[in-house]
C-alpha cells in the first residue's frame, strides 16, 4: 500500500481500519519548547511560539501523525469550570508563579484548607458552580487574551489540517466533573466524601456533568473544534474501586461523550493511571467515537483485547523512559506494543513528553514506528 | 457489651461512627486503651491484606486511616493516663514532597499509614529544599528519608538530596526512599536511592522491611 497522508492515516486507526503502518504522534509541548531554544513560558503563552516549536520538532523527527496546535495556555485560562482552569483552581504557572521552564503545577490542597468545604456542596446546589470561579491566579487580561486566541487557533489549524494534511491532536477540552470536584475538595476529602456523603457527590456531579456539556458544544461551536479532549485520571483503580466507578464515575463519562459525539465531536479520551480494571466499561462509550489515550500505568495490551474493536488506542511508552532509557530500551518497547496491539489498525504510538527529554530517545520512537510499524 | 473482635470488624467495614462509638463505649467500660489500639491496628493489617489482594482501593485505605487517626484522638489521652508507655515508635521517617512539585496525594496517605504502623514520620510538606530535606534527617536522627514526585523533573531535587546527604556524612545512616508515578528502578539507580515505589500501601511495607533489617 503506497503511503497516505496523516489525516488518511489517523482516519483508518480512528475507524479501526488497517492503514499503511501504525501512526505516532508524541504528546510533547514542553519537549517541543526546549528543542526548538524557547522556554516552557514561551509556548504556553503564545500560541505561534507554540505552533512554531512543534513545527521545529515535526520537521526534525521528520513528521509526526498529529499536530498540537498551538492553545496550551487555553487549557489553564478557560473561564469554565474544569480541572485545568486558573480560574478555578490553584495552578502554578511558568513565567507566573513559577520559573519560566517549569511545567504548571496544581497546589492541591489535599486535606486541609481546600478550595470548596463540605458545606459547599449544599451552597453549590444552591447557588451554581460558578462561586468558585476566582481571580486568584488569571485576570480579566487574561480573558481578553483566550478571546484573542481564536482565530489564530484557527489558521494555525488550518495550516495543519487543510495544507499539510495533518489532523491536529485536540482542538479543545471537555472538563470532567469527577476530578475538577476532587481537585476542588482535595483528593483525601473528596475520597471520603464518596464515603460519607454520597447522594450530595452525586447530585453536585450531575449539575457539573450538564454544564460541562453545554460548555463542550458551545466551544466546539466557538472554535469549530473536531476534537475534544475528555480526561479523567482520578476515577481510575488507583484511587476508586470498580464498584464506586460505575457509581460516580461511568454515567457521567457516558453522557458526556455521547453528548458530543452526538454534536459531532470526535473525542480524545486522555484517561491517565491505572485503568485496567475498569476495561470493560468502556465498552459503554460510543463506538469509534475518537481515540484512548492510556499512560503506563494501564496495560494497553490489554486494552486491546477488551476494546480492540471499539477504540482505536493511543500511548503508552513511560515518559522516564525518555530521560533514563536508552534507544534500545525505546526500540523494545515500542515493539512491544505494536506487537500486541497494532493488528488491524486501531493504534498510535505515543508517550507524554516534559521539558528536556532526549531527542534520540524520543526520534527512536518515531522511527521505530514508522519503519516497524508498517503492515 | 461492647467487645474487641467486634471493634475490628467494624474497622475492617469502614464503617465510621460505628467503629468511633465502639471505641469510646470499651473507653467508658474501662478497657484499656492499648487493648482497644491493638485491636485497630489488627484491623489496620486486615485493611491492607485487602489493599493487596485489590479488595479494598485507595477510598478504602482513605477511609481507614481516617478512622484510625480519630479513634486515636480519642485513646491518646487514656495511653498517657494509663502510663502507657505505648509502642516505641517503629522507626523515624523524615518525608516530604521535592522541591518544584507541588503534588501530594501519595505523600500523604503513606504518611498516615505509617502513623498508623506506628512511624514517627515528620512530613515537611510540598515544595521541600534538598537541604531542608537533609537539616530534618540530621535534626531528628532518621531512619528513613521519603521523597515524593510525580513529575519527571522530580528526579533532579531527589538527586541532589542524595549528594547533599552523603556530603553530609548522612548517607550511610538513612535509608532512602523514592515514590511518585514516574520512578522506576532506572530512576532508583540513577539518584542512587535505596527502593522505590509508586504505590503508598507497598511503601509501607519497603519500610517496615527496611526497619527488621536495621534490628
Amino acid at each position: 500500500m503506497s503511503d497516505m497522508t496523516a489525516i488518511e492515516r489517523i482516519e483508518k486507526h480512528i475507524n479501526l481500519q488497517q492503514p499503511d503502518r501504525v501512526a505516532v504522534a508524541p504528546m510533547g509541548g514542553y519537549y517541543y519548547a526546549t528543542l526548538a531554544g524557547m522556554s516552557v513560558a514561551d509556548v504556553l503563552t503564545d500560541p505561534w511560539k507554540c505552533d512554531e516549536a512543534f513545527e521545529y520538532a515535526y520537521n526534525k523527527h521528520g513528521g509526526f501523525d498529529m499536530a498540537e496546535g498551538g492553545f496550551l495556555l487555553s487549557l489553564y485560562l478557560a473561564p469554565l469550570p474544569d480541572p485545568f482552569s486558573t480560574f478555578y483552581l490553584d495552578w502554578h504557572l511558568p513565567g507566573r508563579e513559577r520559573p519560566p521552564d517549569a511545567i504548571p503545577n496544581l497546589n492541591e490542597r489535599a486535606r486541609e484548607q481546600p478550595l470548596m468545604t463540605e458545606a459547599d456542596y449544599d451552597l453549590v446546589l444552591k447557588e451554581g458552580f460558578h462561586r468558585f470561579f476566582s481571580f486568584r491566579r488569571a485576570g480579566a487580561g487574561d480573558l481578553a487574551r483566550m478571546a484573542a486566541m481564536a482565530p489564530v487557533a484557527a489558521q494555525i489549524a488550518h495550516k495543519w489540517r487543510d495544507e499539510r494534511q495533518v489532523p491536529l491532536m485536540i482542538d479543545g477540552g471537555l472538563g470532567d466533573p469527577f476530578g475538577l470536584l476532587s481537585e476542588l475538595r482535595g483528593n483525601t476529602n473528596f475520597l471520603l466524601d464518596l464515603r460519607r456523603r454520597p447522594g450530595k457527590v452525586l447530585e453536585v456531579l450531575d449539575i457539573l456533568c450538564d454544564g460541562m456539556i453545554a460548555a463542550g458544544i458551545n466551544q466546539a461551536k466557538m472554535l469549530s473544534a473536531r476534537t475534544l479532549v475528555l480526561g479523567s485520571a482520578r476515577a481510575s483503580a488507583d484511587f476508586v474501586s470498580p464498584k464506586m466507578f460505575e457509581q460516580f464515575c461511568l454515567p457521567f463519562l457516558v453522557r458526556m461523550a455521547h453528548a458530543m459525539v452526538e454534536a459531532g465531536c470526535r473525542l480524545q479520551y486522555h484517561f491517565d493511571t491505572n485503568w485496567t480494571p475498569l476495561l470493560e466499561y468502556l465498552k459503554e462509550l460510543p463506538p469509534k467515537s475518537g481515540y484512548l489515550h492510556l499512560d503506563e500505568r494501564s496495560d494497553i495490551i490489554a486494552a486491546k483485547r477488551v476494546l480492540g474493536d471499539h477504540l482505536c488506542l493511543f500511548g503508552n511508552l513511560k515518559p522516564s523512559l525518555f530521560v533514563l532509557g536508552t534507544e534500545a530500551e525505546v526500540e523494545r518497547e515500542v515493539k512491544t506494543i505494536i506487537d500486541g496491539c497494532a493488528a488491524g489498525g486501531g493504534l498510535i504510538i505515543s508517550a507524554e513528553l516534559d521539558a528536556g527529554f532526549r531527542f534520540e530517545l524520543v526520534d527512536k520512537m518515531v522511527q521505530v514506528t514508522k519503519t516497524y510499524g508498517r503492515y | 457489651m461492647s467487645t474487641i473482635p467486634d471493634l475490628t470488624e467494624l474497622f475492617v467495614n469502614l464503617d465510621e461512627a460505628l467503629t468511633l462509638d465502639r471505641v469510646r463505649s470499651l473507653v467508658a467500660a474501662g478497657v484499656r486503651a492499648r487493648v482497644i489500639l491493638d485491636a485497630l491496628t489488627a484491623g489496620m493489617a486486615i485493611v491492607g491484606e485487602r489493599f493487596g489482594t485489590h479488595d479494598y482501593y485507595l477510598a478504602e485505605l482513605v477511609m481507614a486511616a481516617e478512622i484510625f487517626e480519630q479513634a486515636m484522638c480519642e485513646l491518646q489521652p487514656r495511653l498517657e493516663l494509663e502510663a502507657e508507655p505505648g509502642r516505641p515508635a517503629a522507626g523515624k521517617i523524615v518525608i516530604g514532597t521535592v522541591k518544584g512539585d507541588l503534588h501530594d496525594i501519595g505523600k500523604n496517605i503513606f504518611v498516615a499509614l505509617a502513623r498508623s504502623d506506628g512511624f514517627a514520620v515528620d512530613d515537611l510538606g510540598i515544595d521541600v529544599p534538598p537541604a531542608t530535606f537533609v537539616a530534618h534527617v540530621q535534626r531528628n536522627s532518621a531512619d528513613i528519608l521519603g521523597m515524593s514526585g510525580i513529575l519527571t523533573t522530580s528526579i533532579e531535587p531527589m538527586a541532589e538530596t542524595v549528594w547533599l546527604l552523603e556530603q553530609a556524612g548522612l548517607r550511610s545512616r538513612v535509608r532512602v526512599i523514592v515514590g511518585g508515578l514516574p520512578v522506576d528502578e532506572r530512576w532508583q539507580r540513577r539518584i542512587g536511592c535505596d527502593a522505590c515505589t509508586n504505590d503508598a500501601y507497598a511503601g509501607l511495607k519497603l519500610v517496615r522491611a527496611m526497619m527488621e533489617a536495621r534490628r
